[in-house]
Parts: C-alpha cells; sequence; structure tokens
C-alpha cells in the first residue's frame, strides 16, 4: 500500500468513529495522522480501533461502521473493509479484551424507556436503522405483552397520554410516532436537527404539550399539542464553551412533575434549570453543581421539592428545590458498593411515590490492575426526611455476573428494565424490586 | 531499546494503557509526542487508532485529564488516581519480573 493511499484510507476510517467521539478526538487524531506518515499497519489498527469502539457501551447508541460504509460515501474504504475488518480484529492489541462483551453478534438492547404512568415500555434493539423499536405493554409486568414494532431509532420519551413516542434518528433527529393503533404505529413528524451536533436526549412536559430536545449546545422547545404539526417555540442556550470531554456521554432531562421547571445537563459537571412556565419566554433559574463528571440521571420528587442526580462519578447529590432560584444540596450519596477505580457505564435513578424514598441502579466496569475489567451492578435504596436528608441507606443488591445492557426505571422506583447487552440477544429483562 | 517488541502481538506485554500512563508519569504530553516517547522508552510502535482508543478509556476512567489545547495540540496528564494505578501495576509487574528471574536462574 503506497504511503498516500494509506493516509488517506487512515483519514476516511476517522470518519467511521461514532459521532460523539468524533467530536471530542477527531482533531487531534488527524493532526496525530499528518504528523506519523501513517501505513497499512496503520489503516488496519484504526478499522479495528473504530469497530471496537462501536461496541463500547458509552457509544452504543450510534451506528456501526459497517453500517456508514455501505452509504457510498467511502467507496474505497468500504472495497478494504473485509480484509480491514479480518486482520483489524486480529491486530486489536487486546482492545476487545478490555470489553466485557465479545464482538460479532452486534444484536442487543440499546435504548428502553418507560411512558410516565409505566404501563408502556419502549425496547430497541440493533444500531440506528437498522434497529427495531418495540413497544410493550407491561401494565402487569409479571404478564408483558408485545403491543408493536417499527423501525425508528433510539426512544427516549413517550408522551404521558402513550399515544406518541419520541425517538432519536439515526440523523440526530427528534423523530414523533403514533403507536395508539397497535397494529399500524406511524411515523408522525421528523423534526428538523441541528447540523453536525449530537441530539442526546428528549423529555415530554407533564401535559405532553411540549417536547424538550436536548443536543450537546443546546434545548429545543417543541409546541407539540398538534404531534402532525410541531412548532418551535424558543431555544435554550447552554453556557459558552462546555469542555469538550463532555461529548462522549448521554446526559440527562426531565420537566418537574407541575412542568414549570426543566432539568437538564448542560455541561461536564453541570444541570441547568430552566422556569419553563411560560416556555417562549423561558428563563435559566440556577445551576446544579456538585459532581465531577456530567450528570447521567436525574429525577424530580413527585412535590417537586427535590431533585436528585447522579454523576459518571458515581455520586449522587438530593437538591433542596423549594426556591428554585436559590437550590441547596440536602445530601451527597454513592452509588457504587466497594472502592477503587472505575468507570461507569450507566444509571437510572427515581423517588417513590410518596418521596420517602430513592432508588438507584449504578453499572460499571471496575478495573483491577490492567487489563484485566470486570462488571458489576448496585442496586441502592435510601430513605429520607421531607427535606431530603438521609436516614437510611439499603444496598437492594450487588450484582457481579450481569451489567452492560441499556436500563430503565419505571417511574416510581419499584420496576426495573435491563436489556441484554450487545451480542446478548433481544431480550429485556423486567425485575419488581421490593 | 528494543525490550518487548516481540511480544506486541500478545497484547498484554506491550499494553497500551500502561505505556501511556507511563509516557505521563513525568509530565504532560500530546497525542504524538506520546507515540514518540513510547517508542524510546519501550520501543513499541503505538499507532495512532490504538493510542487514541486507550487515551480515551484513560480519560474516562478518570487516569488522565486533558489539557487546553495548544497550538491545536492537546497535551494529556495524569490524574493522582492514574498514578496510583500506575503504581499498583509496576508493582505487581515487578513481582513477576523477581518470581521469573528466580525461576529461570534455577531451571
Amino acid at each position: 500500500m503506497t504511503r498516500t493511499l494509506a493516509a488517506r484510507l487512515s483519514r476516511a476510517l476517522v470518519g467511521c468513529y461514532p459521532r460523539r467521539w468524533r467530536q471530542r478526538y477527531a482533531d487531534e487524531l488527524l493532526d496525530v495522522l499528518d504528523q506519523h506518515r501513517p501505513a497499512a499497519r496503520t489503516v488496519l489498527n484504526l478499522a479495528a480501533s473504530a469497530v471496537s469502539t462501536h461496541l463500547d457501551p458509552a457509544y452504543r447508541l450510534e451506528g456501526l461502521a459497517m453500517t456508514r460504509l455501505r452509504r457510498g460515501a467511502l467507496i474505497s474504504a468500504a472495497l478494504a473493509a473485509p480484509v480491514v475488518l479480518t486482520l483489524g480484529v486480529l491486530m486489536g492489541y487486546g482492545a476487545w479484551r478490555e470489553s466485557s462483551w465479545h464482538p460479532g453478534d452486534a444484536a442487543g438492547v440499546t435504548a428502553l424507556a418507560f411512558s410516565p404512568d409505566r404501563r408502556i415500555l419502549v425496547s430497541a434493539i440493533g444500531f440506528d436503522e437498522d434497529g427495531t423499536d418495540t413497544v410493550w405493554n407491561v401494565a402487569d409486568p409479571a404478564h408483558p405483552k408485545q403491543l408493536a414494532r417499527f423501525e425508528g431509532g433510539a426512544p427516549t420519551a413517550i408522551s404521558p397520554d402513550r399515544r406518541t413516542v419520541a425517538t432519536i434518528s439515526f440523523h440526530d433527529q427528534p423523530v414523533l410516532w403514533n403507536v395508539s393503533n397497535p397494529g399500524r404505529p406511524a411515523k408522525i413528524a421528523a423534526l428538523p436537527g441541528l447540523p453536525n451536533v449530537v441530539l442526546w436526549g428528549q423529555a415530554f412536559s407533564p401535559d405532553g404539550r411540549i417536547l424538550a430536545a436536548a443536543y450537546t449546545s443546546q434545548i429545543d422547545l417543541w409546541n407539540v399539542s398538534d404531534p402532525a404539526r410541531p412548532r418551535r417555540m424558543t431555544t435554550l442556550a447552554f453556557d459558552a464553551a462546555a469542555p469538550p470531554h463532555w461529548y462522549g456521554f448521554p446526559g440527562a432531562i426531565a420537566f418537574s412533575p407541575d412542568g414549570h421547571i426543566l432539568a437538564s445537563t448542560t455541561s461536564h459537571d453541570g444541570v441547568g434549570l430552566w422556569n419553563v412556565a411560560n416556555p417562549a419566554r423561558a428563563v435559566r433559574v440556577a445551576t446544579l453543581s456538585g459532581h465531577t463528571a456530567p450528570v447521567a440521571a436525574l429525577a424530580f420528587s413527585l412535590d417537586g421539592h427535590q431533585l436528585a442526580d447522579v454523576g459518571y462519578d458515581g455520586r449522587l447529590v438530593i437538591f433542596n428545590l423549594t426556591d428554585p432560584a436559590h437550590p441547596s444540596r440536602a445530601a451527597i450519596l454513592r452509588t457504587i458498593a466497594g472502592s477503587g477505580a472505575y468507570f461507569s457505564t450507566a444509571y437510572a435513578l427515581d423517588f417513590s411515590e410518596g418521596g420517602r424514598t430513592l432508588t438507584a441502579i449504578a453499572d460499571r466496569i471496575s478495573s483491577g490492575p490492567l487489563p484485566s475489567t470486570a462488571a458489576d451492578e448496585t442496586i441502592s435504596r435510601w430513605s429520607l426526611t421531607g427535606e431530603g436528608a438521609v436516614t437510611h441507606t439499603t444496598i437492594l443488591s450487588h450484582d457481579t455476573t450481569s451489567a452492560g445492557g441499556a436500563l430503565a426505571l419505571a417511574p416510581g422506583g419499584r420496576t426495573l428494565a435491563r436489556g441484554a447487552p450487545p451480542g446478548g440477544g433481544d431480550i429485556v429483562y423486567l425485575w419488581m424490586l421490593p | 531499546m528494543r525490550v518487548h517488541g516481540k511480544f506486541d502481538d500478545l497484547g498484554r506485554f506491550a499494553d497500551p494503557s500502561l505505556l501511556i500512563l507511563t509516557s505521563l508519569a513525568d509530565g504532560p504530553r500530546h497525542g504524538y509526542a506520546i507515540m514518540t516517547d513510547v517508542a524510546e522508552f519501550s520501543g513499541v510502535q503505538m499507532e495512532p487508532g490504538t493510542l487514541y482508543g486507550a487515551l480515551s478509556r484513560l480519560e474516562r476512567r478518570g487516569w488522565v485529564r486533558p489539557l487546553a489545547t495548544q497550538e491545536r495540540r492537546r497535551p494529556y496528564e495524569i490524574t493522582a488516581a492514574g498514578q496510583s494505578v500506575l503504581a499498583e501495576q509496576l508493582a505487581s509487574m515487578q513481582q513477576i519480573v523477581r518470581i521469573g528471574r528466580q525461576r529461570t536462574a534455577t531451571a
């Protein structure tokens, strides 16, 4: 392979990494390639690295490299792909071994979402546009019934009337699906996305009239009273320059139960609060801080007086929001049993209906001496006073055998849905917590 | 000096995370500087894909942290957690070396 061909292929392969990864590292990697004078082994090594990055849980909502290659945008890379993939796997430098999942079978549950009344669960298998969404009736969690299937991307939110599912398309567009007729789910509308900006989350307001679409740079508020004719009401801007290392992580977004406050991850360590009582004139009222990593999940108590958030640092913070403009920290908790170095992969949490307990699930990959890794999951529950102070901590389970799939905790914190990890098949496990 | 070049394809003997942490132990370096430094002290020719795969995992584990970009290049520095992981790993390797030496000497 000539040097110039290797250089061209190398640069093309940088485009095959997941989008979130590219936003953070592509410039640096291209700069290193400029200095490095790529050879054939550089190309093979990049292909292997790109594939293993796609199998990484932090990027699992994204498309496989092959999906992108099939689009014809990188024809030369596509011709080389079978060879590159075969040799690349052999040259993976132990990258596979650092992941607890086995490549080969790409199927696995990539996203899960409960309806606010926890009667409906939507699961997605596979990646992006090759993936399939399944709507389940889980009103009786012991006897779930399949209602509908459609090909719609990652489900992120279900409207309070259970008629509409908001998904994230391959192109980072918010898409609305009508699932009220189980036999015929239908695409209602695809909202315009932002060019080259990752859409990572969505939330419906409690009255179902507003859809908040959260990007890494801003939140768009859409009036979806008539889902077939969504209207953009306003855009909520984030802090001037969020450090780029936030981009590897999906954040968290939620409306308060009265619909007046919107809370969202806005930076590498902060959660922004907006007063959206009048959505067209939404104003930022406060920033919640208390983490050293992005916030992965958050929940309001039913009376709206408390907000709990958990960051990828494994820390859980309860804020008193009696006056949303002047939030105060009521408690700082650990969600992970044991100690040692780790990196976390998924979190879910919610308050009980009476607001007197808080349940959190934390998945992580722990690291002993390099390069061995082990995955585990901790389910914790805290008893709270009315002000959010903790009176009692219970570890409901600490499981060292299963972790890694998508997670969702139904409102109220009693039903846990856990998807099989990539390679684990199309299985969703429903757990009733005590 | 080429310490363990012939073990490259076994992965474990050329663990990229360990090499990167070692490279950053005496101060911050940007991507290409890590590659050349690693090649110099270990003889391992690390490719950019391996480098950035390992760097992004190390960053997520909180073992290295990115610094502000300087002329397009972003230096990385080792964190306190990264230093203790490196020390732990080096101690375990030292143990392997000690036992290995003993056994090859008596064999």
